[in-house]
């Protein structure tokens, strides 16, 4: 029944694209239309816009990316190990899978303090 | 077995039913909700003149934005910014196909086997979940990104990075109520707290995974990235109209979504109470239809609770600074999400 299940799915992804591309192609046929030049203008509490949009950001929210991206694969590991865990403890296994998660955590630990102490999750310097 | 065109026929309803619920009652009786409300707290009335109480204030802003003038600013990357609020609606509508809405039913004898209420029953259930919201991002990236305005790229950047920031601390609690239900299916998770509540074994997840909702979904005491005294209102500056309307629909169906998980994970999904189900007051939820509308609705009233949970911490705190909002994400819940699955993992294999 796997393609019963996903056409659900699918359907849904459908219908939310056509709840977007219908709004906006409504708004477009049924919208008013008075142009003036200066209601093209960026948004700058009503004077001439300053400063430009591709200036150069903080560092940090690039750091912040790379450092998810290792933090959150590693959640995903820790999700099949979270499903096993009951089926190990009822065949005894439970002190084993115990320190195998509990040795993953413990060098997730070593990296989230080596980022902490690297200033990586300081914003205010 | 069922018939298959009956199967088709009833997971259409489910669909068509759970589209129209949450996108066309929830999110606009919650908008109005959250502006009553508001009004309230600050000693105004807020929206009553539409409708009774006001509860076609909704109908009748969509009807407006729809109506305004499809504005298009100059300098914007128009494939990307008409891209944009589709974006933010798509993972908004996935993002319930997996959410079970009430018990395994027979609908009073209409079915031989009990059906799943639940759009799509995939196994992967809770990951789905997980995966489809944090698309989210996109959206709003996307849209600050092409807008040609600095406050748009300012609030895009930190919407960014506090989502993703977040989304570690709340996996991480998912991760132990994985393991007290031993599945990522949300029906089986429910069905593992017909005795007890996952909310007691797991408090401290719950302690990280509220806070954690509230930044993904970008509302006070975490809203930094429509901080409108700094960034106007963030990433969706430059829109107007109902490209604008879609975002906060998206926003507001996505807070429904994160509060369904909320209670399936931590409060029993439709179960009683901790310790009493519904069999014990003699109401039979699986083949009788009354019994399945009483446990639809009660969990319909516990979703209702966490959406106004919501509300009332809108309009009681007040907002964080940047560097508190990262530094309590990244030095206080993930730490204490990482500590939460080593205790829950020690009790259950040595208590």
């Amino acid at each position: 029944m796997q393609i019963f299940d996903y056409s659900g799915v699918l359907i849904l992804l459908i219908l939310g694209v056509l709840t977007g591309v219908g709004a906006i192609l409504a708004s477009e046929i049924l919208g008013s239309r008075r142009y003036y030049p200066r209601k093209d203008s960026p948004y700058e509490c009503g004077i001439p816009s300053e400063g430009a949009d591709n200036t150069r950001f903080s560092v940090k929210f690039y750091l912040v990316a790379v450092s998810f991206i290792l933090f959150d694969i590693e959640t995903i590991f820790l999700v099949p190990w979270a499903i096993e865990f009951q089926n190990y403890l009822q065949s005894g296994e439970g002190i084993f899978i115990f320190f195998i998660g509990g040795l993953f955590l413990f060098v997730l630990t070593l990296g989230l303090i080596y980022e902490w102490r690297k200033g990586l999750l300081d914003w205010n310097q | 077995m069922e018939d298959t065109t009956i199967l088709w026929l009833f997971l259409l309803g489910k669909i068509v039913l759970f589209f129209s619920v949450v996108f066309g009652a929830v999110a606009p009786i919650m908008i109005w909700v959250e502006r009553r409300v508001a009004g309230l707290v600050q000693d105004r009335y807020g929206p009553n003149r539409v409708g009774p109480f006001g509860l076609l204030q909704s109908l009748a802003d969509g009807i407006k934005l729809i109506l305004k003038e499809p504005l298009i600013p100059q300098g914007v990357r128009k494939p990307y910014y008409l891209l944009a609020p589709i974006l933010a609606v798509v993972p908004a509508a996935l993002s319930f196909a997996v959410i079970p809405f009430g018990p395994p039913t027979t609908l009073g004898g209409m079915f031989e086997t009990p059906q799943r209420l639940q759009i799509a029953n995939l196994n992967v259930g809770l990951i789905f979940v997980m995966t489809v919201t944090s698309l989210s991002v996109y959206g709003v990236a996307l849209a600050g990104w092409a807008s040609n305005n600095k406050f748009s790229v300012m609030g895009a950047l930190r919407a960014s990075a506090q989502m993703i920031s977040y989304e570690l601390a709340a996996g991480l609690a998912i991760v132990s109520i994985i393991m007290l239900s031993g599945s990522v299916d949300l029906m089986r998770i429910v069905e593992s707290q017909a005795g007890l509540w996952h909310i007691f074994p797991g408090f401290l997840a719950f302690l990280v995974f509220l806070p954690a909702i509230y930044a993904e979904t970008n509302r006070t005491p975490f809203d930094l990235p429509e901080a409108e005294a700094e960034l106007v209102v963030g990433y969706h500056t430059e829109y107007s109209g109902i490209k604008f309307g879609l975002f906060f629909l998206s926003e507001y169906s996505i807070m429904t979504t994160v509060s369904a998980i909320a209670v399936l994970l931590f409060f029993g999904g439709w179960n009683l109470l901790p310790g009493l189900n519904w069999a014990d007051i003699g109401i039979d939820i699986q083949n009788s239809m009354i019994g399945t509308l009483i446990a639809v609705s009660w969990f319909a009233a516990k979703v209702a609770f966490f959406l106004f949970l919501f509300v009332w911490v809108r309009w009681t705190l007040p907002r964080f600074r940047y560097d508190q909002l990262m530094g309590l994400g990244w030095k206080t819940l993930l730490p204490i999400a990482i500590f939460n699955i080593l205790i829950i993992a020690g009790f259950m294999v040595f208590a």
